[in-house]
């Protein structure tokens, strides 16, 4: 098989697939790497209703974080491949930030394994990687309301044999009202683009 | 023909997976072909699909020959048994569920768990209208809609795995992905452009296990469908990439001929959990019951029809 070997009926399908499609919405999501999002008549992420367990135990929901603009992403803390590097992206995002947006500004992470980031884990996590916990929020939803949050954030995600959990690297940035401003896919893609996005949504 | 963002995004996927695949799905299949067992419902029949094996398309990395080496094979999954809806969830079905769950109706559904083109063939809210007959598959339905449809009935959606365990299946076999007529039957559904209307559930074939058309009359939700780890958008997942079998040299005819399964995951790959399109529909799934149910029956071969469309 050649790169350039396209088989006829490929091309019937893809064009079948594509005319049948009617999207008039199609650029806000068909996006590239990094995008913004359009703000208005955008759904807020504070839709999603229920409840989440945070590293102290408690019981948290999203719309808590009504209020003020939040940097969010999915991780779990063994991860030993893109999670502590998604961390760092976000750890070096939080530092480039001015100090009046730093301190408006949450950053929040989701656990992509409900089963093993329990709360002790996610405050090991949190000391581990230095989380400062006056700006820095450790979630973990129930299985299915997981995959509903990664469904959401479009994050792609595959529990291997072995237990690690490959996924995409995704970062959100969400306004005061819960609504995605800004979505980036993939890791070290620069910061400028964030901050602007952050300072953006505040 | 091809146009937009998505059909780029959607083309990027497919040839940068045709490239990298070389290993077909296949399922590792043992045993005697047991009648299926079905239970009534006033919907569709639930049918047990027998516990097996599913070969992926992707390779995982696995222990090597040292402790600190990794190597990546693909890793055979054992797919436990489930219940599969014997047919697609038709637009009967589901005016029935929006009724019931006015949030899941065209004028009402938040866009955060569907698009624009929600039920977008659909005359109405409560109406679906001669473009969406009743006993039609129901389709232009998002991710979040189906998995809500399922959960209403006390089901789920399939998972990849057990989706396409059911999906190699022919009429007389479980598993016929070795057979090049199967193979060609099921390519040329994908070949031809999708009519105006779709037909009814169980307008094209019945398989071994008693579930109708698999292949011929619309594309399904699974699960996971997101686990497909493979982006137009080579940035995005450079990590990822690499749990892909690259290992193009290897290729031969009868990967090859499996290049159906693999379209299969290239499509999954290029879906959004809120998209809706006109041919993604889905059906439902259910989880066993710990002890078999005493009103199981055998299903009846006599109505199973021969041949695919």
């Amino acid at each position: 098989m050649t790169r350039h070997a396209s088989p006829r009926w490929l091309v019937c399908l893809l064009a079948t697939l594509v005319a049948g499609c009617s999207r008039p919405d199609a650029a806000s999501h068909a996006t590239p790497s990094t995008a913004a999002v359009a703000a208005a008549s955008e759904p807020s992420l504070f839709e999603l209703t229920f409840p989440l367990t945070d590293s102290q135990g408690r019981t948290r929901h999203l719309d808590e974080l009504r209020g003020r603009p939040f940097v969010a992403s999915m991780v779990y803390t063994s991860c030993t491949s893109v999670c502590p590097r998604i961390t760092a992206d976000l750890q070096r995002l939080e530092r480039a930030l001015p100090a009046d947006v730093r301190a408006r500004t949450r950053f929040v992470l989701f656990s992509l394994d409900p089963e093993r980031d329990t709360p002790a884990a996610l405050r090991a996590f949190a000391r581990e990687h230095g989380l400062d916990s006056t700006r820095w929020t450790l979630l973990a939803a129930g299985p299915d309301d997981m995959r509903t949050l990664a469904a959401v954030l479009d994050v792609r995600f595959r529990p291997d044999a072995g237990g690690e959990i490959a996924h995409s690297a995704v970062i959100v940035v969400a306004g005061a009202d819960g609504v995605i401003r800004h979505r980036q896919a993939g890791l070290g893609t620069g910061d400028s683009s964030l901050v602007a996005a952050v300072r953006a949504a505040q | 023909m091809l146009r937009g963002p998505e059909s780029r995004r959607v083309l990027a996927v497919v040839r940068r997976t045709a490239v990298m695949l070389v290993v077909a799905s296949r399922l590792v299949l043992a045993g005697p072909v047991p009648a299926p067992v079905v239970t009534s419902t006033p919907a569709t029949a639930r049918l047990l699909i027998a516990a097996g094996r599913y070969r992926p398309l992707w390779r995982q990395p696995v222990p090597g020959a040292s402790r600190d080496t990794v190597r990546r094979a693909v890793v055979a999954t054992d797919v436990g048994a489930f219940l599969l809806d014997q047919h697609a969830v038709t637009n009967d079905d589901f005016l029935a569920f929006v009724r019931t769950h006015p949030e899941w109706r065209r004028s009402r559904v938040s866009r955060l768990f569907a698009d624009a083109s929600y039920l977008h063939h659909w005359r109405g809210d409560l109406d679906p209208g001669p473009q969406a007959p009743g006993r039609s598959p129901v389709v232009y339905v998002s991710w979040f809609a189906a998995r809500a449809y399922a959960a209403a009935q006390g089901g789920r959606l399939p998972s990849v795995a057990e989706w396409e365990r059911v999906a190699a299946a022919d009429e007389t076999r479980r598993d016929a992905t070795r057979d090049a007529r199967f193979l060609t039957r099921v390519r040329e559904f994908y070949a031809r452009p999708a009519p105006a209307v779709l037909p009814e559930v169980g307008s094209t074939y019945r398989d071994v296990w008693g579930v109708d058309d698999m292949h011929g009359l619309i594309w399904e939700w699974t699960l996971d469908f997101n686990s497909a780890l493979v982006s137009g958008e080579s940035r995005a997942d450079g990590s990822l990439d690499r749990s892909l079998f690259c290992g193009a040299g290897a290729s031969g005819a009868a990967d090859f001929a499996d290049y159906a399964a693999f379209m299969r995951f290239a499509y999954r790959a290029s879906l959004e959990a809120r998209y809706t399109t006109a041919q993604l529909g889905f059906r439902v799934a259910y989880d066993t019951p710990a002890t078999g149910s005493a009103r199981t029956r055998a299903a009846p071969a006599s109505t199973r029809k021969a041949g695919l469309p």
